[in-house]
């Protein structure tokens, strides 16, 4: 009573297309794909819970050899953008900034160090002289 | 890793072991399985010597106790089986297979923190440590625990074994920790052991762990348990004394005042599987 | 400064090896920058055992391993078990039993699946829990990799499973 359709998709159980290569430990992640000469990226958090950055000094983290490039809010576009997610249009205010003049939580963006090493970017880290006003 | 190595040299025998050790003195450090040197901080100019490939692994059953070598694994502990043997009892609850597979025994007791739980079993059956600086010399467990280890053991000297006694006849051993999740570190633990004379325990041992600064004895629940009746309201009775006296320091989001309180718990729970062990019952 | 580095001979995989290494070194970071990306940084405390290697035949974790703690010795990878061609039968079985989520607690699973079946082939629910007691996976709540680790042990057993499931 009534055709039995086979289907050649639907219905049948297939095996998750990268199985076999994450069973077997073949390079898959983005820490397996990086390339080994890639720069090592450490970032100077807020040791403030709410605080106005009022000066920032990146020069001798930028003089110290290896160091290849030094951002905070003084040197990158303003571009403000949303962390929440519903899709577009989300309707929360688009008001984060990558680095901002505040910062608004322990632990918040305040610049950040691409370098040769992880021990050149944390000694980077060390240079970058931050002045803070707590609010 | 948080404690880094300047440098490291690999000892060839246990002669070479101490004779490295020696001659670099408080920067030598001796490294079995190595998984202690997560826990400590930074030591600049710290030199590892391992000493993993000397020898000084296996135990072997003698008449009242067993030898187990100072680079016998937590592994080995775990799998041994003998009459007598309690070992696996501690070891087992030692997270995880990775770590017990390449931790010693002697790791686990020259250095101590507060989530050693292997001295607590040699704590209460009297256990002796053999230290070796020239001389070889065997060290009772409640000596050898009663300081720091590392700090009194001089560079080059090394334990290379230790001897348990077989939990036989009217002795029975208890073992009971208490941990958030089954890989954390114990917030309380506690071994026992009781003797009994007939109907009468004639000696009781405990030992409490975890949340105390280092694997300490509780002389005063010996005290409250000798000559009295086998049974468990000897054991509710002695409790209220045992723990007045230890001074229990909070851990992992528990306060000193709930570490008393569990003190409780987890000592009278051990001290009930000794009891019921040395009562022949398959606690 | 970067401290010295000194060189340590072991046998990886099968094939002896020599290696220019820093003393405070681990054993994981080495294999990494070495190409053998298989073996994963999951917490670098020792804890959730993605970075699983066998030393001398004995699960261990690799990121609180020294390197120097492998010279003379024999380690093996996840590079070292099975291939495409020839998977492990853990490996096949993990594919049959759709065991991979996101995979990267696997090659510290087939690991230490491994180092026990080598010792044990036929073990015990008790031993199971064991020596896998160290391996976490945050995505599969762990049945599917229980369905494949009786499949293999089914598999490569001589005798029947001694782990009812």
């Amino acid at each position: 009573m009534g055709a039995v359709k086979t289907f050649k998709v639907v219905n049948h159980s297939i095996n998750k297309i990268d199985a076999m290569q994450l069973s077997l430990g073949k390079p898959s992640y983005v820490a397996d794909l990086c390339p080994a000469d890639a720069l090592v990226v450490k970032m100077l958090w807020s040791p403030h819970a709410h605080a106005r950055i009022t000066s920032i000094d990146i020069s001798e983290a930028e003089a110290l050899p290896g160091v290849r490039c030094v951002l905070y809010h003084g040197n990158v576009p303003r571009h403000l953008h949303l962390t929440a997610g519903q899709g577009y249009p989300e309707p929360s205010p688009y008001d984060t900034a990558v680095f901002d003049t505040k910062v608004r939580c322990v632990g918040d963006r305040v610049a950040a160090v691409a370098a040769d090493t992880r021990e050149i970017a944390e000694e980077a880290l060390r240079k970058i002289k931050v002045e803070f006003e707590i609010l | 890793m948080t404690m880094k190595f300047a440098d490291f040299a690999i000892a060839e025998t246990l002669d070479d072991a101490q004779a490295k050790l020696r001659e670099l003195g408080p920067s030598g450090f001796p490294v079995a399985g190595g998984t202690s040197f997560q826990y400590l901080s930074n030591r600049p100019g710290a030199v590892a010597v391992d000493i993993s490939r000397i020898g000084l692994a296996g135990i072997t059953g003698h008449e009242n106790e067993f030898r187990i070598g100072a680079n016998t694994t937590l592994t080995d502990l775990v799998r041994y089986e003998a009459d007598g043997w309690i070992l696996h009892d501690i070891a087992t609850r030692i997270p995880t297979h990775q770590i017990r597979n390449i931790s010693t025994i002697a790791g686990n007791i020259a250095r101590l923190f507060p989530w050693s739980e292997i001295p607590l079993g040699l704590l209460v059956l009297e256990a002796s440590i053999v230290v070796k600086d020239l001389e070889s010399r065997q060290v009772p467990a409640s000596q050898f625990f009663a300081t720091r280890p590392s700090k009194t053991l001089r560079p080059g000297e090394l334990v290379t074994e230790i001897r348990i006694p077989k939990v036989t006849g009217s002795t029975g051993f208890g073992y009971k920790k208490e941990n958030v999740t089954n890989a954390a570190f114990g917030l309380m633990s506690a071994a026992a052991a009781i003797t009994l004379d007939g109907d009468r325990i004639q000696q009781a041992r405990v030992a409490v762990g975890s949340a105390v600064p280092a694997p300490t004895l509780v002389p005063i629940a010996e005290q409250e348990l000798a000559g009295q009746p086998a049974n468990e309201s000897s054991i509710t009775n002695a409790i209220g004394k045992a723990i007045a006296n230890v001074r229990w320091q909070g851990r992992e989001g528990m306060t000193s005042a709930f570490g008393a309180h569990l003190a409780k718990v987890i000592i009278h729970d051990a001290l009930t599987q000794a009891l019921q062990r040395a009562q022949g019952e398959n606690a | 400064m970067s401290p010295a580095t000194k060189q340590i001979a072991f046998t990886l995989n099968g094939e002896s090896r020599t290696c220019e290494i820093r003393p405070s070194e681990s054993l994981m970071d080495v294999l990494r920058r070495s190409g053998y990306v298989g073996t994963k940084n999951g917490c670098t405390d020792g804890a959730c055992g993605s970075c699983t290697v066998l030393l001398d035949g004995k699960s261990v974790n690799a990121c609180i391993t020294f390197a120097f703690q492998a010279h003379g010795r024999t380690v093996t990878s996840i590079e070292g078990v099975g291939d495409y061609d020839n998977p492990h039968p853990f490996q096949e079985a993990l594919v049959e039993n759709s065991g991979c989520q996101c995979g990267f607690c696997i090659p510290g699973f087939v690991m230490s699946v491994k180092g026990m079946l080598d010792q044990i082939p036929n073990p015990t629910h008790k031993q199971i829990m064991e020596n896998l007691d160290g391996n976490y996976c945050r995505c599969t709540g762990y049945e599917k990799i229980e369905d494949a680790l009786h499949s293999a042990i089914s598999r490569t057993s001589k005798e029947e499973p001694a782990w009812e499931r």
